[in-house]
């Protein structure tokens, strides 16, 4: 494993490193997009506050994982400015907002060097981020912020229910000049001279802050039994409290006008969460691809125009038609590549949590593991990948856990005191298998035979494969470890992950070698949408098979299948295989032809079934629908998919039809 | 097929046209006239056969692909358990969301879209003889014509009919 050392001798994973660069990238600019919105309206800062504030957070929180102290002081100093402004003992004024954005540019362009071998000069940042956060308290040298006016719903509800009774609701605002000393005194002297005439029903900043004196106006709501003479409103308008004040200004409250922009302001904030949840970095190359494909879509759309427009000219035409439809089965096939490969993301990226993750369980273990990398640079559809994340977080900590000798046990047995964990991955066709391969004691078939034989899974006369025995460890509540261990060997191991895997059409396979290590291999589709299905007819309709368990299909004759009881079977050397009338099981019958019996063998648990259909048709690449459960479950269908002329091709949850069906007969 | 495209159409228009409150569509399955609510139509689709499902219960005639969702289809016929009919001519699909469930109802014919004033509308009875009844929430009355307003959580219970066996079966000595 490569790694590095920082300025504390603490090691830094490199991977961890390029997973906090990415992350931390995103998050800075997201509190770029922030605060730029907020340049525009500072008076929407309030709706913005939490999530700069959780940003900041975790740009320390992972700013301190790594080790960069300066950046790590200076992001604290920034959340203790943010966590200010929502108390609401600070707002963020048009300077705060540069000198923030300054150090965002600065902070972005230092993500992008060596931050290992370059520090981050925290120290200038810290000084102006200190006194921006002392000016509070010392006013004068600046334009002073406003503060916003912003009623919660209770208090509109108290406003509308108070002018719904013909009463009066007024706002009032007081600005004050920026020479302006003691603005907390005058506006006590107001606001026990306005309560002559009303009830203040809130202020903005808040009573409770007014001698922080860190404001340029003072607002109050003010609500009247009845309507302000023009006389009243102009005594109140010139009341003479202080020479700092620039103007009082009295004006009837309409609740529409502040609900509105406020309103409006927190629907584009949510949305743009939203988006931030969903949004994935895409080469620029990759999209320039799928726009010249659909350049070359829009040629062969004029071609085939013309083509109309030209009218049927004898044979030509067709050979032309035939040939632009060729063509444009090309191009579509391309641009659905293209736009798959949008989605794509290296393995690299799911990588990087798993270091840590190894590091903590081997400490705990006491053991010595190096966890290695190979084909990181894969690509996975980023959903896909997502999925897996729980399989591979199991399969590593019983990599740690089980698959590895402890120090002591692998010097006596001559091997590297460290272990080895190596995770790997590789395209094959359509579909991506990531392998998990330890250098440990491999699996002790014995002693997973007869944890078994002990659970009732098998008997002791079951005469099984070496390969059989192996398959045992995936089925439901199967677990070798006597003293069941905090970090794996619930009991719930690795059904759980075959399980996971068999949503995703996925599939695992196991190799293992005593005393050499064991490797788990897990092959799933490249990405979720789109999956091979083997198609065939029953009783008429076209049904799918995931390519993934298909063994081989076949044409047998009558005389080959026999009879055990009412179970039918082929029989093809060395193993026996039950088969499944699909017909007869789904009662969709169809005529059968003595002489050609199409099968489907697939794989069914540990040993084979065969599926007797009425026609095979071939391997399509189809798109998985879900079936809207307005009905309930279909547990023997995984999903529907679109076939040609709008038509409806159910997808086979095969393995469940074949334990059902084998069951009943 | 005998209804054209334009039908099709002006009953669509209707109904999205159409006030919403205390309107009913209006189809009929065998002998009788039901209504549904027009709030829960999504649309209303000339009937393509639906892909059967195995092992789905007889009331289900399968699925189709409304707008690329894929939704099951009940069959008002056989949930009434009327004979089925072969010919489709008149037949629909009408498409009901209710509750975030989307599927399709198969029914004879759709005639009208008709408002049922609230004095109009009466409780079902328990149980009759008539088709269907024992899936209704209420009846309506206009003039010599009878509404059956049909309670679409009970149309596509599974369970349903179960319960109605059993309620039958509780209810028996009584009658006896």
């Amino acid at each position: 494993m490569i790694t590095i050392t920082d300025r504390e001798n603490n090691f830094i994973d490199e991977e961890l490193l390029s997973a906090f660069i990415t992350e931390t990238r995103e998050q800075v600019e997201r509190l770029v997009l922030i605060l730029l919105q907020i340049e525009q309206n500072l008076d929407g800062q309030a709706e913005f506050i939490d999530e700069m504030f959780r940003l900041a957070h975790n740009i320390k929180g992972s700013s301190g994982v790594i080790g960069l102290t300066e950046l790590t002081e200076v992001m604290h100093e920034i959340e203790n400015l943010f966590s200010a402004v929502r108390n609401g003992q600070y707002y963020l004024d048009n300077q705060a907002i540069d000198l923030l954005i300054a150090f965002t540019d600065e902070f972005s362009s230092y993500l992008e060097k060596d931050i290992t071998a370059i520090s981050f000069d925290g120290e200038k940042w810290l000084k102006q981020l200190q006194s921006l956060a002392q000016k509070k308290a010392s006013p004068g040298h600046t334009e002073q912020p406003t503060s916003a006016l912003v009623l919660n719903p209770e208090e509109k509800a108290q406003v509308s229910s108070w002018q719904q009774e013909g009463k009066k609701v007024y706002e009032i605002e007081i600005s004050f000049t920026p020479e302006a000393k003691v603005r907390s005194a005058s506006v006590f002297i107001f606001l026990r001279f306005i309560r002559n005439y009303g009830i203040v029903l809130k202020t903005a900043p808040a009573e409770e802050t007014i001698h922080n004196e860190n404001y340029s106006t003072f607002k109050m709501i003010l609500l009247t039994e009845k309507q302000l003479s023009a006389e009243e409103r102009d005594t109140i308008g010139t009341y003479p409290i202080n020479e700092g004040v620039n103007k009082i200004n009295i004006q009837e409250w309409e609740a529409n006008k502040d609900n509105h922009p406020n309103n409006l302001h927190q629907n584009n904030g949510e949305h743009d969460n939203q988006l931030a949840n969903h949004t994935i970095r895409v080469g620029a190359e990759r999209i320039d691809k799928v726009i010249n494909q659909l350049g070359e879509l829009m040629t062969i759309k004029t071609n085939l125009f013309h083509l109309y427009k030209n009218g049927y000219e004898g044979k030509s035409t067709w050979e032309n038609f035939s040939r632009i439809l060729q063509e444009l089965d090309q191009t579509v096939s391309k641009l659905q590549m293209s736009a798959m490969d949008l989605r794509m993301i290296p393995v690299r990226q799911l990588f990087t949590r798993f270091p840590k993750i190894v590091r903590d369980i081997a400490k705990q273990l006491g053991k010595r593991v190096e966890l290695h990398f190979v084909g990181a640079d894969t690509e996975i559809d980023k959903q896909m990948g997502e999925a897996l994340i729980d399989a591979l977080t199991h399969l590593l900590r019983n990599a740690v856990d089980h698959g590895l000798e402890d120090v002591a046990e692998r010097q006596a047995l001559g091997k590297d005191p460290t272990g080895h964990i190596t995770l790997s991955a590789r395209q094959e066709g359509s579909y991506i298998v990531i392998g998990v391969t330890d250098d440990g004691r491999g699996l002790n078939l014995e002693k997973i035979r007869k944890k078994a034989i002990a659970n009732g899974l098998i008997s002791e006369s079951n005469n099984l494969s070496p390969e059989e025995i192996i398959r045992l460890i995936f089925l439901p509540g199967f677990s070798t470890v006597d003293q069941v261990s905090e970090l794996s060997g619930r009991g719930v191991g690795m059904d759980v992950v075959t399980t996971n895997l068999k949503k995703l059409q996925g599939d695992i396979d196991v190799q293992t070698e005593p005393g050499k290590g064991t490797t788990f291999m897990l092959k799933v589709p490249l990405t979720l949408a789109i999956i091979q299905s083997f198609m065939v007819k029953v009783g008429g309709q076209i049904f799918g098979i995931p390519v993934t368990d298909v063994v081989q299909s076949i044409v047998i004759k009558e005389e080959e299948i026999h009879s055990i009881g009412t179970q039918k079977i082929y029989y093809r050397y060395p193993e026996t295989i039950p088969l499944v009338d699909l017909g007869e099981y789904f009662r969709f019958p169809f005529p059968q032809n003595q002489n050609r019996i199409p099968v489907v063998i697939i794989n069914c648990g540990r040993s084979h079934a065969g599926f007797v259909v009425e026609e095979l048709i071939g391997i399509e690449d189809i798109t998985i629908k879900p079936i809207n459960k307005a009905m309930g479950e279909h547990s023997q269908i995984a999903g529907a998919a679109l076939i040609g002329n709008g038509k409806i091709g159910l997808i086979l949850n095969h393995q469940q039809i074949a334990q059902q069906a084998l069951k009943v007969q | 097929m005998a209804r054209t495209d334009n039908t099709m159409d002006i009953l669509n228009l209707q109904f999205t046209g159409s006030e919403a409150e205390k309107q009913h569509i209006i189809f009929s399955v065998g002998d009788e006239e039901f209504g549904l609510d027009v709030l829960r139509v999504q649309e209303i689709i000339r009937y393509v056969e639906p892909t059967k499902i195995p092992h789905a219960p007889a009331f289900v005639e399968g699925v189709i692909n409304f707008r690329g969702e894929i939704i099951p289809v009940i069959n008002l016929r056989r949930r009434f358990s009327l004979q089925s009919v072969s010919d489709h001519d008149f037949s629909v699909i009408i498409v009901i969301e209710t509750n975030g469930k989307t599927f399709g109802l198969t029914v004879d014919q759709v005639s009208d879209i008709l408002s049922i004033p609230d004095d109009k509308i009466q409780p079902a009875p328990e149980f009759s003889a008539r088709a269907g009844t024992e899936y209704l929430k209420a009846m309506g009355k206009l003039g010599n014509r009878l509404i059956l307003i049909l309670d679409l959580d009970k149309i596509i219970s599974l369970n349903y009919q179960k319960e109605l066996e059993e309620a039958i079966e509780a209810s028996l000595p009584s009658i006896s």
